[in-house]
């Protein structure tokens, strides 16, 4: 079973998740075949310098679905040009606080589905998936508090759970 | 001798190494590593702390996850190593077999072009 906590609306696009394995089985096979999305973006300054990264980022991609790897910078200005709604696109993050840099960019985000933060040093446990460090918890408030919807959920068949900051 | 580093979700690199043993008998210089609960960097320090100077096929389960993620993107490797994705039972034996008659690249070839010869189709059975 697929519980969406957008699921009663119309899907908006782009959706943007926060996962800090970037794309991997529950992205490019759960959710991918869950939405049926078309469009995955992955926006990070480390791995778009990465020749051999984003290899393998575009490697692991089934046919038909494009996989952009981008600088957080042009992500904000495609985001705004509106290039990623017109398609069924997932814009992945790896942190809260990248999420945090999009709005500061002057991005308009109704939704964040945060996916995945593993254990850090000095973070703590929200849920199985979703360690927080402090920042992270304070880059999610803001962004509570400048009206995004922030939930968490891992797998399509999960329950989100909504953040409230 | 070249090792094999499997890194897979949850427990399959485990039961595919049972599978094999139960096939091959008890092997050595297989490492078994899972992905679970771990981030790419965690995932990578245990890569890492798994290898050796010896030359290493590193096999993931799915291209495209994270194991796959973390291993193609390596650095500071302590010997040549390949990642090969898609692993099953048929890769296993293939490296298994294999491995003491040929060098790394061609081995690495060679366990992906078995893996795909163990699946066949036979729709009307």
């Amino acid at each position: 079973m697929i519980s969406l906590p957008w699921s009663r609306k119309k899907t908006e696009y782009p959706i943007v998740r926060v996962d800090d394995r970037l794309l991997h089985g529950q992205v490019v096979v759960g959710w991918v075949n869950a939405l049926g999305l078309d469009h995955l973006v992955v926006a990070n300054d480390r791995v778009a310098a990465n020749p051999a990264l984003v290899a393998a980022l575009k490697a692991g991609a089934a046919d038909g679905i494009v996989v952009d790897v981008v600088l957080l910078d042009d992500a904000a200005e495609s985001f705004m040009s509106g290039a990623y709604a017109k398609r069924k696109s997932m814009l992945v993050l790896e942190s809260p606080g990248d999420a945090l840099k999009l709005l500061h960019k002057g991005v308009t985000l109704k939704a964040l589905h945060v996916g995945g933060l593993h254990f850090r040093e000095g973070s703590e446990e929200l849920l199985p998936y979703v360690f927080l460090s402090n920042w992270d918890r304070m880059a999610l408030s803001e962004m509570v508090s400048r009206g995004v919807r922030v939930t968490c959920q891992d797998l399509p068949s999960t329950s989100p759970v909504v953040y409230r900051g | 001798m070249i090792r094999a580093v499997l890194v897979t979700h949850g427990s399959l690199g485990q039961s595919l190494c049972e599978a094999a043993i139960s096939v091959l008998g008890p092997q050595e210089g297989v490492t078994v590593l899972s992905n679970s609960g771990l981030s790419l960097d965690q995932i990578q320090e245990r890569v890492l702390a798994a290898l050796t100077t010896d030359p290493t096929v590193i096999m993931v389960d799915l291209c495209g996850g994270s194991p796959f993620m973390a291993c193609c993107s390596l650095t500071g490797l302590p010997a040549q190593c390949a990642v090969v994705s898609g692993i099953n039972l048929p890769m296993l034996l293939s490296f298994l077999t294999k491995r003491s008659q040929l060098t790394l690249t061609e081995l690495a070839d060679t366990v992906a072009r078995d893996a795909v010869r163990g699946i066949q189709s036979r729709p009307s059975v």
